[in-house]
């Protein structure tokens, strides 16, 4: 029963993350959206449920969360006209 | 100007071309290409026909600024290399030194980085043309440091002969032992399956509260982070999950072990001196040693 539910909130979402969420672990590229909250609501509580499943992908956040206040993001250039 | 299709959002990403363009300069990235590129994201999150006004909002969250730079370097910029590297470079040995806690180790995982960066994937692009703009470059970087990093310390987890492994010596008091054993095992199962069904008795939300904070060592702001509420809210979460815990485990152990009150005080103190117990591993999924009869 789980299961299904699981499936039918795959279904509803997006067929790019759709595609890696059903796959083992989420790619990198899902992994720095969900960092940066930049998901669906259902897109989030699948990726949560699989950082419970696998050492690997929560270590992974772990650390990149971590590392936010210790390494700040590098400054880019500035702009060289206005916009 | 270019023929690319563009949802109607045709001025958006021209403008987006000349804001990245006045913040890199010019780095040899023909507008149709970074078009074409940026047109191609929207269809592999929107579908082939998507919405205008869909596809202007998914365009406002795309990092646009850092897809010129990344999308220059993947078309062979070396302007952009120069610019990367320039930005970025210092910042991937520091998050890889950070990541790492040593830093020869760390040094070797950012240099085979930024290497494999420029190198070809298995589509001959480089591997930096997969960014694709749903997270600044700068946390993409650091998911990736993170990931090879935890790659390494499972790879060095798993060539290490663990203690559990090593065959049991059977010492001259076997017996002796044998019967205090199986008296502590009793306890021990009556302790686990409480612990086991105060964990069930929690939702993904709360177990994953707890195995970010106890289990990665994450502080309660970065788990707020995470689930995008405030840090106060984690922290309230967090002491009700507590109490949750102890009321479910002290109702298992009265109600379906039969202990009295003074047995209960003794387990709980067994379970916060014994790290044997720790509930992170039944939060977890290796639940099988705990199931084992």
């Amino acid at each position: 029963m789980i299961e299904g539910i699981r499936r039918k909130i795959i279904r509803s979402i997006s067929p790019a993350w759709r595609k890696e969420l059903e796959s083992a672990c989420p790619d990198i590229e899902l992994l720095a959206a969900y960092l940066e909250n930049n998901l669906s609501k259902k897109a989030r509580k699948l990726v949560e449920a699989h950082l419970l499943e696998c050492r690997l992908c929560r270590r992974v956040v772990a650390q990149a969360i971590k590392s936010k206040s210790v390494v700040p993001d590098p400054l880019l250039p500035r702009k060289t006209s206005c916009s | 100007m270019t023929n690319s299709p563009r949802f109607g959002c045709d001025e958006l990403l021209v403008e987006a071309y000349e804001k990245a363009q006045a913040v890199y300069g010019k780095l040899d990235l023909a507008i149709d290409a970074y078009l074409a590129h940026l047109v191609s994201i929207i269809e592999k999150y929107l579908g082939r026909s998507p919405d205008d006004l869909e596809a202007i909002a998914f365009l406002d969250k795309t990092h646009t600024l850092d897809l010129y730079l990344t999308i220059a370097c993947s078309e062979g910029s070396e302007r952009a290399w120069e610019q990367f590297i320039a930005i970025y470079r210092s910042f991937i040995f520091r998050l890889a030194n950070q990541a790492c806690s040593n830093e020869s180790v760390g040094d070797e995982l950012a240099g085979n980085l930024i290497a494999d960066l420029f190198a070809p994937d298995r589509w001959n692009r480089p591997r930096i043309a997969s960014y694709d703009g749903q997270a600044s470059l700068a946390t993409w970087l650091r998911v990736i440091v993170s990931h090879r990093a935890a790659d390494e310390r499972e790879l060095k987890w798993n060539s290490v002969e663990r203690l559990d492994d090593l065959p049991d010596v059977m010492d001259g008091a076997g017996m002796k032992r044998i019967e205090t054993e199986a008296r502590a095992g009793l306890c021990r199962r009556m302790i686990l399956d409480a612990l086991k069904g105060a964990s069930e008795g929690l939702t993904t939300r709360e177990r994953f509260i707890l195995v970010m904070i106890y289990g990665e060592s994450l502080r309660a702001k970065e788990v707020a982070r995470l689930l995008d509420v405030s840090p106060s809210r984690v922290s309230r979460q967090l002491q009700q999950i507590h109490r949750k815990i102890k009321r479910e485990a002290i109702a298992i152990l009265s109600e379906r072990h039969r202990l009295c009150e003074e047995a209960i005080k003794a387990c709980f103190l067994d379970i916060v001196e014994n790290p044997e117990y720790s509930l992170l591993g039944l939060l977890k999924t290796d639940r099988t040693e705990y199931d084992a009869p």
